[in-house]
């Protein structure tokens, strides 16, 4: 499956199907953030804020009515699996944060590896440690400002963009098995035998200290 | 302490020893396992779009025909995962997918997006196809199999649906188009139809350079051209509408549109497939347009990205003013006309017709959808594969349409004593050669004076002149009273200009008490102008056509008509009258 998760912003500034095609209400600032677990489950959280005008237009059609915003967002990304929709919105600021889980973010590859499919436009900025910071304009929605930031699994090695700039541009990388309960149980057992077997060996080799002489009784006199 | 040691090591002996053999037997481990949810199957599919189906780029992978959810609930992997489909008949089975591991835990989508071959659009009415799936993995080392199938409805290459959302999030009239966009794949620019018909209007426009540089003023020339060869040719608006129906949790309407070959073949369209037409000839010279869908109907709005007109500044047409009686109510409801005519609609009238509808969607109702046809062929919404055609027959049939004015540009309508003979079409570039015509029994044949021209008419005809009471450039004027039918020829001096000697007969005309209208013109070969027009006059309104042909000393007007309430009626007799003038 494509999960090209960030494309998923498109239609959060998108005005409802059939005005779609019409105008498009960009947000002055969008920022996007994806957890990815080690499962290749993915948390989405995305952060807009409006000019006045825009935020007006954008609550008419969908900021007002959370239930029509989860139903466009599944029907134009049906091909999607989506859990976990959670919608908050601050008119004072005219900001709104949507989040939402699925649990196919990261898609595996042929190498057995695992990707994250990062939209070409998406210039990385910088990276440190798991965490992945991208940032570029959106041509599908009017070129509005957006970040990416990519947080990979704990268990993550060898991370790396390939193909960047391009349409295939993919955040590979690979996981250390998990540790699974067996796994747990043998080395715990391990461990245990092994202490159990120094303990043994030191016992074996216990020897009790001499006492102390004592001294002879004193004749009698 | 010695035998505390002793004590401890033996028991984390003991201790590890039954940890390692937990470890070792797995005890507590869950197993792989893969699940998966319930399949989602398109239960039909529209064949005319067989194209999107099949292309996982097209809005984001949504036009799936089936979508499987795979997870692993297991600690340890699955593994030697494969899938395949097939669909009975069209598709073999293809070429597994394999993953060599799916880990613990992990979730795997997949979607199907079939190859569909392009036989497939033979289908003219709905037909069941059996679709399947099939997967193979591992567990634990344990091979595994699983299969399924379902039936899929492959609809009639002409039905298309209204709406692809689900009932439960349906609220509103957007919701119930929202397959709208799929309207594009029935516009069919390379098709050789669509070809001719296109190649027939350019080449009565004198070639156009709207689709390269022409500009705004080209872009209206050569619309203007497409709206008058529509009605010159009698392209008529039908009405229909769609039929309910339920499929998945969907439900919507499926209406049967007609390809733009096959309303120029029939000569008459749903408003819906007159836009698709539309679109299908600008496409095809170059021009971009916007099919404008609105509740209950649809139009076009034609503009070129090449030259950067704002949409904004595009050209609305109302493609079913060709015919008049379905638009009248609207003419006056909209304020064009005072009231109902039964009159031709011109171009201006279409455009302004459109434009007013546009601007009642756009800033009143706000109820309208946008179907941008290049940007949506761009992301995939592109025609199927056609069947070849007899296009000798089209060409024939098209040519038949046109009235055979002399110097016309398609071949005079063969009278029965040259029927042997086929038509030909002139070399290009030369005049069309122009045969005396034979004339038919009960026809009789006027000459002009000069030898200019000739015309053949009803022998019943009886003249219509009046000394003394017609004007001087009167040539011709006979008729039948009991049909109305009639025909006259006029020679107007000191202009070249057909449209300068058609406005001097109009001013002529408005002298003795009448009103003469044009609604329409379109430029034919060798200077020739065919011009439809009404009259009004106190003993009652007449519709023509008229040939205007620039000869030396002033332009000679041949015209032929009848009653405009008996129009249809009496229709093949005026263009019987028309196909037979020739100039010299």
């Amino acid at each position: 499956m494509r999960t090209r998760l960030l494309t998923l912003t498109l239609a959060l500034v998108l005005l409802p199907f059939g005005q779609a095609a019409l105008a498009q209400v960009p947000a002055k600032t969008f920022d996007s953030i994806q957890v990815i677990h080690p499962d290749g489950s993915v948390d989405l959280t995305f952060q807009m804020a409006f000019d006045a005008l825009p935020w007006k237009y954008w609550k008419d059609q969908v900021g007002d009515d959370p239930a029509r915003l989860r139903g466009m967002l599944k029907y134009q990304f049906a091909a999607y699996v989506i859990d976990d929709f959670k919608f908050e919105k601050d008119d004072l600021n005219r900001t709104a944060k949507i989040t939402m889980h699925s649990p196919a973010g990261a898609e595996l590859r042929k190498d057995e590896g695992l990707q994250i499919p990062v939209e070409g436009w998406c210039r990385p900025i910088s990276h440190a440690g798991r965490e992945w910071f991208f940032s570029g304009n959106n041509p599908s929605a009017g070129n509005q400002p957006t970040t990416v930031k990519i947080v990979l699994p704990a268990n993550t090695v060898d991370a790396s963009l390939v193909n960047a700039g391009t349409a295939d541009q993919a955040l590979v990388y690979t996981v250390s098995a998990p540790a699974g309960k067996a796994r747990l149980f043998v080395w715990s057992g391990a461990v245990f035998m092994l202490l159990g077997a120094v303990m043994l060996g030191t016992g074996r080799f216990w020897r009790t200290a001499a006492a102390p002489p004592v001294a002879p009784a004193p004749p009698p006199r | 302490m010695r035998k505390l040691l002793m004590i401890g090591g033996a028991a984390g002996l003991i201790v590890g020893g039954g940890l390692l053999a937990v470890g070792l037997l797995r005890v507590g481990d869950r197993p792989a396992k893969l699940t998966w949810r319930d399949p989602e199957i398109r239960s039909a599919l529209m064949t005319l779009a067989y194209k999107v189906y099949g292309n996982p780029k097209v809005e984001f992978g949504r036009h799936y025909l089936s979508k499987l959810v795979f997870k692993n609930t297991g600690d340890h992997p699955v593994t030697d995962f494969s899938i395949s489909y097939k669909i009975d008949d069209y598709i073999p089975w293809t070429d597994p997918e394999q993953y060599h591991e799916i880990p613990a835990g992990f979730t795997v989508v997949k979607l199907f997006h079939p190859k569909l071959p392009p036989s497939i659009t033979k289908i003219r009415n709905a037909t069941n196809a059996t679709f399947r799936f099939k997967v193979l993995w591992k567990e634990e080392g344990r091979q595994h199999e699983e299969s399924f199938a379902r039936d899929v409805l492959l609809r009639g290459v002409n039905e298309l649906i209204g709406s692809d959302m689900a009932a439960a999030e349906t609220r509103s009239w957007f919701d119930t188009e929202s397959a709208a966009p799929f309207s594009v794949c029935m516009v069919t620019p390379n098709d050789p139809v669509v070809a001719l018909y296109t190649s027939e209007i350019t080449r009565l426009a004198g070639g156009t350079t709207a689709g390269i540089a022409g500009g705004g003023k080209e872009v209206v020339r050569i619309c203007r051209t497409i709206y008058d060869y529509m009605t010159a040719t009698e392209l008529r608006y039908t009405g229909d509408s769609g039929v309910p129906a339920d499929f998945d949790n969907v439900s919507t309407y499926v209406q049967t549109v007609r390809m733009p070959r096959d309303v120029i073949q029939t000569n008459q369209g749903l408003c819906i497939e007159l836009a698709i037409l539309w679109s299908a000839i600008l496409d095809h010279l170059g021009l971009d347009s916007t099919m404008i869908f609105i509740p209950g109907h649809v139009f076009v709005i034609a503009y070129s990205d090449n030259l950067n007109i704002p949409f904004e500044r595009g050209l609305p047409i109302e493609c079913t003013a060709v015919t008049p009686r379905a638009v009248e109510d609207s003419l006056v409801a909209l304020k064009i006309r005072e009231e109902k005519t039964g009159a031709p609609v011109t171009f201006d009238e279409a455009v302004e017709m459109a434009g007013k509808e546009w601007e009642i969607a756009s800033e009143q109702t706000g109820k309208f959808i946008k179907v941008p046809v290049k940007a949506l062929q761009r992301a995939g919404y592109v025609a199927p594969e056609l069947a070849d055609v007899d296009m000798d027959k089209l060409t024939e049939t098209l040519q038949k349409r046109l009235p055979a004015g002399a110097g016309a540009p398609v071949p005079a309508r063969a009278t029965p004593a040259a029927e042997a003979a086929p038509a030909r079409r002139p070399a290009a570039g030369t005049p069309a050669p122009e045969r005396a015509p034979a004339t038919p029994a009960g026809l009789t044949t006027w000459q002009h004076p000069q030898g200019l021209m000739s015309v053949s008419f009803p022998a019943d005809f009886v003249s219509q002149l009046q000394p003394g009471a017609s004007p001087g450039f009167m040539l011709l004027s006979v008729g039948n009273p009991a049909t109305t039918v009639s025909a006259e020829v006029m020679h107007i001096t000191g202009t070249q200009d057909p449209a300068q000697a058609v406005d001097y007969v109009s001013r002529v005309f408005a002298q003795m008490g009448g009103r003469l209208q044009v609604t329409g013109s379109m430029p034919m070969a060798n200077g020739t102008v065919m011009i439809n027009g009404m009259t009004y006059a106190p003993a009652g309104t007449a519709r023509w056509t008229c040939l205007a042909r620039p000869v030396p000393g002033g332009v000679l007007l041949v015209s032929a008509g009848s009653s405009a309430a008996v129009w249809a009626a009496q229709n093949a007799a005026v263009q019987a009258i028309l196909s037979s003038v020739r100039f010299q």
